[in-house]
């Protein structure tokens, strides 16, 4: 199991990568990334959506309300113009710390 | 049929009697009547013996309520109520709470659980109502002391300005559009140099190393929102003087250093926008923006003595106080812009 202070470290880049892909809902978005890490990752429910209305306050993603087939309703997120921007910023600052970890770790196995 | 089947299939009868009408709890609680009774078999007691311990002690589980004729949506009517003690009193965030425990227990009795049990489990998950109010209050961080007093001094400069408009209103010196559009157009220029302090705090502790993230986002945050404030105080400004201009001279553009000064101003919050717009990243840039629209404001109200010795504004005497005030931001900009560059060269 992933230690929580970096599930929480890296809940928005996967929001924002998530939401990349089209819109979706809280619990979607939790279940999509359990089965993408195989149950490595794994949210407390109501931990995710003070991120979403954190990122949602930061202008990068936007919300509405959908009504369903049963009645009741569902609350939406999509990325917005600013979102993409933090996604990509966010992709590049992931990207140098994998990098930096290969890195550190293909010499420590040259050496071993 | 064997005695015990004949006892069980009694005892399921007493419980529709009782009132628990569903065959998928009915069933779920044999099960477990089941494994109570194998559990005392197993530790010697009779059939007779196994089964009257079994079903005293599934007594006590069905009269806890918690299988007795649930019902969703009075258990999530009832969480919300506690959920609302708890702290989380936002409608709208419970709203979508509710969304989210509604579709996890709908996954979870298409996986075989009922209704009762997946309520259990999906309230767990979510979290107690303080875990849930802790998390909500991560991201409402309360504003930051120097956002709050520079807001607190605009909020009484408003309250003057306001008292001494109203003032020269009450003697008949100014007509009621007159006195609405210096309202506006002074406290839109009031706003702008808040946000021009708010750049100035924000670039100090920024190069004194002490720039916390919470700081940051509290200053750039008060920063837009006043540059938005401004920006619709000095639009209102504007439009009741070309008003009044059109009432009292025939037309609506005067052409007065003043009206252009307005239009300046209107025309750096423009450029601040397009800012916000584009350079979504780097709101240092975005806060030395702010400061520069101190020169600006500075220039547009003040900077009309000099360009032509206004006799409204005599009241000055001297002009240093503007000039050092420019000379100072042209200083802090210059510094702050060669760091930036210094910063993006490294």
């Amino acid at each position: 199991m992933i230690p929580k202070e970096l599930v929480a470290a890296s809940a928005e880049a996967l929001i924002l990568s998530l939401l990349s892909k089209g819109e979706s809902y809280g619990y979607a978005i939790i279940q999509e990334v359990r089965a993408r890490s195989d149950n490595h990752l794994q949210w407390t429910d109501g931990m995710l959506y003070p991120v979403l209305h954190r990122m949602e306050n930061n202008g990068w993603i936007k919300s509405r309300w959908v009504k369903m087939e049963n009645g009741r309703k569902r609350k939406y997120y999509s990325l917005k113009k600013d979102g993409k921007d933090a996604l990509d910023e966010q992709r590049t600052q992931w990207l140098k710390v994998h990098g930096v970890l290969t890195q550190l770790w293909g010499e420590k196995e040259q050496y071993v | 049929m064997s005695e015990l089947e004949e006892k069980i299939a009694a005892w399921r009868g007493q419980l529709i009697a009782g009132g628990i009408e569903s065959s998928a709890i009915l069933d779920e609680l044999e099960s477990h009547l089941l494994e109570e009774v194998d559990i005392r078999l197993a530790c010697g007691n009779s059939e007779a013996q196994a089964f009257e311990h079994a079903v005293q002690w599934m007594g006590a589980l069905i009269h806890s309520g918690r299988f007795a004729m649930f019902n969703l949506d009075q258990a999530i009517a009832e969480w919300r109520r506690q959920m609302a003690a708890g702290g989380n009193k936002n409608s709208t965030i419970l709203d979508e709470l509710e969304s989210h425990l509604r579709d996890d227990i709908r996954t979870r009795v298409a996986a075989g659980d009922l209704e009762a049990r997946a309520f259990e489990l999906a309230v767990a998950k979510m979290g107690s109502p303080s875990v849930v109010r802790n998390e909500f209050n991560k991201i409402n961080r309360p504003t930051c002391w120097p956002v709050k007093i520079g807001i607190s001094l605009w909020m009484v400069m408003a309250v003057l300005v306001a008292g001494v408009v109203a003032r020269q209103f009450h003697f008949g010196k100014l007509t009621p559009l007159l006195t609405v559009h210096i309202m506006a157009l002074t406290t839109g220029y009031l706003a702008v140099f808040l946000a021009g302090a708010f750049g100035l705090y924000y670039v100090g502790m920024q190069w004194s190393g002490k720039l916390s993230p919470q700081l940051q986002l509290s200053l750039y945050r008060a920063a837009r929102a006043f540059t938005g404030i401004s920006a619709g105080l000095i639009v209102a400004g504007l439009f009741l003087g070309t008003i009044w201009n059109k009432q009292i001279r025939g037309v609506y553009w005067g052409g007065s250093l003043r009206e252009i000064g307005a239009v300046c101003v209107l025309m750096w919050l423009a450029v601040l926008w397009v800012m916000e717009r584009r350079n979504q990243q780097n709101i240092y840039l975005r806060m030395l923006a702010c400061v520069a629209g101190n020169v600006v404001v500075s220039l547009a109200w003040f900077g009309v003595v000099i360009l032509m010795a206004d006799p409204g504004l005599k009241y000055l005497g001297s002009y240093w106080p503007l000039e050092i005030f420019v000379a100072i931001h042209l200083v802090i900009l210059a510094l702050g812009f060669s760091r930036r560059f210094e910063t993006a060269k490294a």
